[in-house]
């Protein structure tokens, strides 16, 4: 075989970036949970929530760009270009996952 | 006519090799069947197995029709209806759903990745025996009229020991972590298997989509799992000793309970569809005369769905009291969550319109599922929205929805792969059309059974109502329930002959009836032990083609591993992504090993369940004795470098590679053994945040110096085993290094132990208390397992299986070593942080 | 038409709705209902074509099937449909500033007693009295293991769970008789744990709870 081996890191891949969509869940439940536990002002509580989805947007993003900028790993053939492709759809249903999941709600009453 | 010589001598090839084949992967006759480990065998076992379940607790859903059909019915009192309801339930999701999906996956999966069987096969066994047991003492609790009846997914406080006294609670406690915990392991074994076994050539992107829905599936068990089990030792703890977990007035939350039921609960149900949509997957192509269509995309929406239906369990709490806010990530989630259900089943449409469909019994179960499933999903998204959720929730709107998906997700396409399949399971094809009437008496009883329970929730009926007064307008909704309940029974009892009655008479085939592509079909029907002679390759331009030709080619030994070698049982171990030969796998021949480890693990649960501690502590150290022997004989007792496996490629044994299955499989299981510490974290954090009664608690700080012993023994203990490993691959000795590793184990224990001792508030007083005894319970368990494996290696060391090439088992206990450090490190420093947290940032 | 709704009344239906909360929930519905039937007879008729004709769709390519099916009818469907019912949620809210009359609701196994605290404190049991026309906010409770508050006609349902206080906000339109029930799995006697709910008109109400209360009304079996 004259391809390279696609290295077995490039399946995890695969869950990347909806585990940042998790990780966009966790955070922003459990601070909406401390906030409203806690007593938090509904600015402040707001403020924390859209900051802790903007971090989760940027990754997102950032990851997005930076596998498209690479383009299809060379030498990989076949498994390297289906891999690249899927990893790329995932990062990009993670993105409107996260956008549609998260966004809508930090604009309703906060802690009723 | 003769035969040509040549295709003589080829038939007599092929009949050595069998032979050979069979002498060392058969298993024996009578009671040596109890000593299988072949997952041809296991697998089939596992089916019958489940649909006996799937018959009592049919028993049960039909007793429930009985009652509700009129209104002030007392064919039942609530005791005993509150019994059967439970039962029906935790029956149907334990013990034929998830073991149905898991003996497809069983059966299957090597077949169809070109392999001889999993990397365990032992374990295989072990998984089955404990679901039999734990499935056999639900049964006889109910027969016993001590089943479980706080409902299916036992909402604390009312399955708490005071207001659900006797052993019932604890029945399903313990069964249902008994049955899950061989679900656990089957799923380890799931995904180690398909990452390493398959045919040579068959690189990820040319793996069935089977594949793929395998392994995602698997890995959500492995990650779903945990939380229940968690909560259920939480709970059994709470039931037999006073922990407060989920006690309000001692620290604890009701909540907490729902949150970690859900946690598995919402996953579980994906976890039952996905395989089920693998066999659609698979199923539809060769009814459509092409290849599917979308397989990238589906491999997408399969991540996808895995990982979003981790994300809205908390869409069976929408009526707990938590913030709209909350709720709408939720309720968001849970809509988008039918974006890849939708890809899937637009994909099969595609397929079936790119294609020249045929029509045969089993694409009348794929109508079905369409039909069902997809109104199933339609009012999945209904409920999904917050405000109609309010009104329908708990009611039998919910029930009707649940069922549809269930039904439509995995009663519809399991017999559909019955159909295609039995030819494979038996050798026979269908010939009588008894199968055509038995789907219609089910699909029409069906619906005539649960259609209507969706106006029956909206009149306001709740569920788990033994009876109702009659004034509602309930009555004659429900009387045509349980009329319709009957049809579908009549029908099931059709197909059960139908199947039984193909089984006996139905028409010998040899090869391959559907004329399908994968790999599945290139063997004899029904299949051999060995399941394939010679391994398959998938070549750089091939297309997969499972014709006779193949299949008489790898008869003859024409594959990879066309021999027999030392007796051994050999399959191919390949890298993970190109599915290049990598190592030869040596499995375990058949033994009684899992048998008696599943017995001993039995005893051990019974003990814990009639409150005989002792007792139970001795039957769970026959269990670790018994997993010490089974390793004691894993692996080769010396080194044979590259060995022949044909085609003139040479690859060395597992024993002698560095991703070897066993290390994929630690891997495995401590991400489980991590998620179930994260739920405890989380149900820690979750308590101070949101329980009652914790504002006043008194807050003294544990004991540094125990905290400081644990902390440096676990260390020295990780470092230890990094030793060990240097000196054996320099060739020199490692027991002292284990010794010194042995004695760290102790101490960190024993430090754990006088921490546990000293827990203020005490555990039975404030969940402060419970959850730090909880976590430094995990500490000193890890470390006492890691006793297990040191004990394990020092043995092995002395046999002579362990070399500087052979490094296996030091590099396990090193990564156990360290995971138990890590955790140790967390949960310690949680332990003596949050009480001065909790004092300085109290809650107001 | 007619029968429709008539096969949809009933003590506890949540399609007769008497109050503007369970007005607005069933509006929801009803237009779930229409939507549903359409994606279903299209599913299903898809399925048809596709076996029963064959070639029928294939000019359309299969990234294209997958593309519209799997992701653009979902897009058109849900995000509307979600953004209607957070906005229906919102109002259905107990939000501050209104202060409406409250009345305490604490289960038990497996009865029900109401607290009157902006009546000086009366309570009633099984028998739930409120005036008309106006918000009322019921904070529920439990003393033991998880129940739950609903009456149907009026609004959606809340848990009582111990240690909590949920606060559920009803609204009933006409003064008259309606029913209610405990909805989550309590227990043996959670079949029979069924409440009465007797709505006044707003000056009557007083004095109404004062007899129901001194009389001690009867237990409602």
């Amino acid at each position: 075989m004259s391809d390279r081996p696609v290295p077995p890191r490039e399946l995890w891949l695969l869950a990347a970036g909806f585990t940042v969509w998790c990780s966009a869940l966790v955070a922003l439940y459990a601070i909406h949970g401390i906030g409203c536990s806690f007593g938090w002002s509904v600015d402040s509580l707001r403020l924390w929530l859209s900051a802790a989805l903007l971090a989760h947007l940027t990754v997102l993003s950032w990851m997005w760009h930076d596998i498209t900028r690479a383009g299809p790993p060379a030498g990989f053939g076949l498994t390297g270009a289906f891999l690249h492709w899927a990893v790329t759809a995932t990062l990009i249903a993670a993105l409107a996952a996260t956008v549609i999941t998260f966004g809508p709600p930090l604009l309703l009453a906060t802690c009723i | 006519m003769s035969e040509s010589a040549e295709q003589q001598s080829q038939g007599a090839t092929a009949l050595r090799l069998h032979r050979e084949l069979v002498a060392i992967w058969g298993t024996g006759p009578g009671l040596e069947r109890l000593a299988a480990v072949n997952h041809s065998i296991i697998g089939r076992r596992m089916m019958i197995t489940s649909f006996v379940f799937f018959a009592i607790a049919g028993v049960l859903g039909m007793l429930t029709r009985v009652q509700l059909a009129t209104p002030n019915g007392n064919f039942m009192d609530p005791e005993t209806y509150n019994q059967v309801f439970t039962m029906h339930g935790s029956m149907m999701l334990f013990l034929f759903a998830i073991p149905m999906v898991e003996s497809f996956a069983v059966y299957l999966t090597p077949k169809i990745l070109g392999t001889r069987d999993f990397a365990f096969p032992r374990l295989t066994a072990y998984g089955y025996w404990c679901y039999l047991f734990g499935g056999t003492i639900l049964t006889v609790a109910l027969i016993a009229g001590v089943a479980p009846n706080s409902g299916w997914f036992m909402y604390t406080p009312l399955s708490s020991n005071i207001y659900t006294p006797g052993v019932n609670a604890d029945v399903w406690l313990l069964g249902v972590t008994f049955v899950e915990i061989s679900a656990l392991s089957l799923a380890v074994e799931i995904v180690v298997s398909i990452l390493k076994m398959r045919a040579p050539g068959m690189s990820l992107d040319r793996m069935p989509i089977f594949g793929w829905y395998i392994l995602v599936t698997a890995m959500m068990m492995i990650v779903a799992f945990p939380p229940l089990i968690l909560g259920s030792i939480l709970l059994e703890v709470e039931r037999a000793f006073g922990l407060p977990f989920f006690d309000p007035t001692r620290g604890g939350d009701a909540l907490l309970w729902q949150h970690l039921f859900w946690l598995f609960g919402h996953p579980d149900v994906y976890i039952i569809f996905l395989p089920m949509a693998g066999v659609l997957s698979t199923i539809i192509p060769v009814f459509a005369n092409r290849p599917l269509v979308g397989y990238r995309a589906i491999v997408v929406a399969i991540v996808a769905l895995a990982f979003l239906s981790f994300g809205i369990w908390v869409h069976h709490m929408f009526t707990v009291g938590i913030p709209h806010l909350a709720l709408a990530f939720f309720s968001l989630g849970s809509a988008i969550v039918a974006v890849p259900t939708a890809v899937q089943i637009f994909a099969w449409l595609a397929t079936l319109s790119h294609g020249r469909p045929r029509w045969d019994v089993p694409m009348l179960y794929v109508f079905g599922f369409f039909f069902v499933f997809v109104m199933g999903g339609l009012t999945g998204v209904m409920v999904a929205m917050v405000p109609f959720d309010w009104q329908a929730h708990d009611t039998y709107f919910v029930v009707a929805h649940m069922h549809y998906v269930v039904a439509g997700a995995l009663a519809f396409p399991m017999l559909a792969g019955f159909y295609y399949w039995l030819p494979l399971l038996t050798g026979r094809a269908a010939v009588h059309r008894l199968a055509v009437p038995a789907f219609w008496l089910v699909f029409v009883g069906f619906n005539l059974t649960f259609f209507m329970m969706h106006l029956t929730g909206l009149l306001g009926m709740p569920r788990r109502i033994y009876t109702y007064q009659g004034d509602e307008g309930w009555n004659w909704l429900n009387l045509l329930s349980s009329v319709g309940g009957f049809v579908m029974t009549i029908g099931f009892a059709l197909v059960v002959i139908d199947l039984i009655v193909q089984l006996r008479y139905g028409r010998r085939v040899r090869y391959n009836p559907w004329g399908s592509a994968t790999l599945e079909w290139a063997m004899p029907l029904p299949p051999p032990p060995y399941a394939f002679a010679s391994i398959p390759s998938l070549g750089p331009w091939s297309s997969q083609n499972a014709s006779g030709d193949l299949t008489l080619s790898l008869a003859r030994g024409e594959g990879y591993l066309g021999f027999a070698r030392n007796g051994w049982q050999e399959t191919l171990g390949v890298h993970m992504t190109t599915g290049e030969p990598e190592q030869l796998i040596v499995l375990p021949q058949p033994t009684y090993l899992p048998l008696f480890t599943g017995i001993a693990t039995a005893a051990a649960v019974l003990a814990l369940l009639f409150k005989f501690y002792l007792l139970s502590i001795l039957a769970a150290l026959a269990t670790a004795g018994l997993f010490l022997l089974a390793a004691q004989r894993a692996g080769l007792a010396r080194d044979y470098g590259p060995l022949p496996v044909g085609h003139g490629v040479s690859v060395p044994p597992h024993t002698e590679v560095a991703e070897a299955p066993a290390w994929l499989a630690l891997i495995c299981t401590l991400v489980a053994d991590g998620t179930l510490f994260t739920s405890l974290l989380f149900g820690t954090f979750y308590l101070w945040i949101a329980a009652p009664n914790w504002s006043a608690v008194m807050t003294p700080v544990p004991s540094r110096m125990f905290v400081f012993v644990a902390v440096a023994a676990l260390a020295v203990a990780a470092a230890a085993a990094r030793g060990s490993i240097r000196a054996v691959a320099a060739g020199g000795k490692a027991s002292g290094w284990m010794s010194l590793a042995v004695l760290a184990l102790l101490a960190a224990i024993a430090a754990a132990v006088g921490l546990i001792a000293g827990v203020l508030p005490h555990p039975r007083e404030h969940a402060l208390g419970a959850t730090a005894a909880a976590l430094l319970s995990y500490v000193a368990l890890h470390a006492g397992i890691g006793l297990l494996f040191l004990i394990s290696n020092l043995l092995r060391l002395g046999a002579g299986f362990i070399a500087p090439r052979r490094v296996l088992d030091l590099r396990l206990t090193r990564l156990w070593l360290d995971y138990t450090l890590v955790t140790g490190v967390i949960a310690m420093g949680l332990v003596l942080t949050l009480p001065a947290l909790v004092t300085v940032l109290a809650r107001p | 038409m007619l029968v429709v709704l008539s096969g949809c009344k009933g003590p506890l239906s949540t399609l007769d709705p008497s109050g503007p909360a369970g007005a607005s929930i069933a509006t929801l519905w009803w237009l779930m209902l229409a939507g549903a039937a359409v994606l279903f007879a299209l599913v299903m008729v898809l399925f048809a074509l596709v076996i029963w004709r064959p070639g029928w769709g294939s000019s359309v390519s299969p990234g294209r099937w997958i593309v519209l099916g799997g992701l653009v009818l979902p897009a058109i469907v849900l995000l509307p449909l979600v953004a209607y019912a957070l906005i229906a949620g919102e109002r259905l809210l107990p939000l501050p500033g209104h202060a409406p009359a409250r009345i305490e609701a604490i289960g038990r196994q497996w009865a029900w007693t109401f607290r009157y605290p902006d009546q000086g404190g009366v309570e009633t049991r099984n028998v739930l009295h409120m005036p008309a026309g106006a918000p009322v906010d019921i904070l529920v409770t439990s003393q033991d293991v998880i129940h739950a508050f609903w009456i149907p006609r009026f609004a959606g349902k809340i848990d009582a769970v111990p240690g909590h206080v949920n606060r559920l906000r009803i609204q009933a339109d006409q003064p008259g008789s309606y029913a209610g029930q405990c909805n989550e799995f309590c227990g043996l006697g959670h079949a029979g744990m069924r409440f009465d709910v007797i709505v006044h008109r707003p000056e009557d109400f007083s004095a109404a709870l004062a007899r129901a209360a001194a009389s001690g009304e009867p237990e409602k079996k």
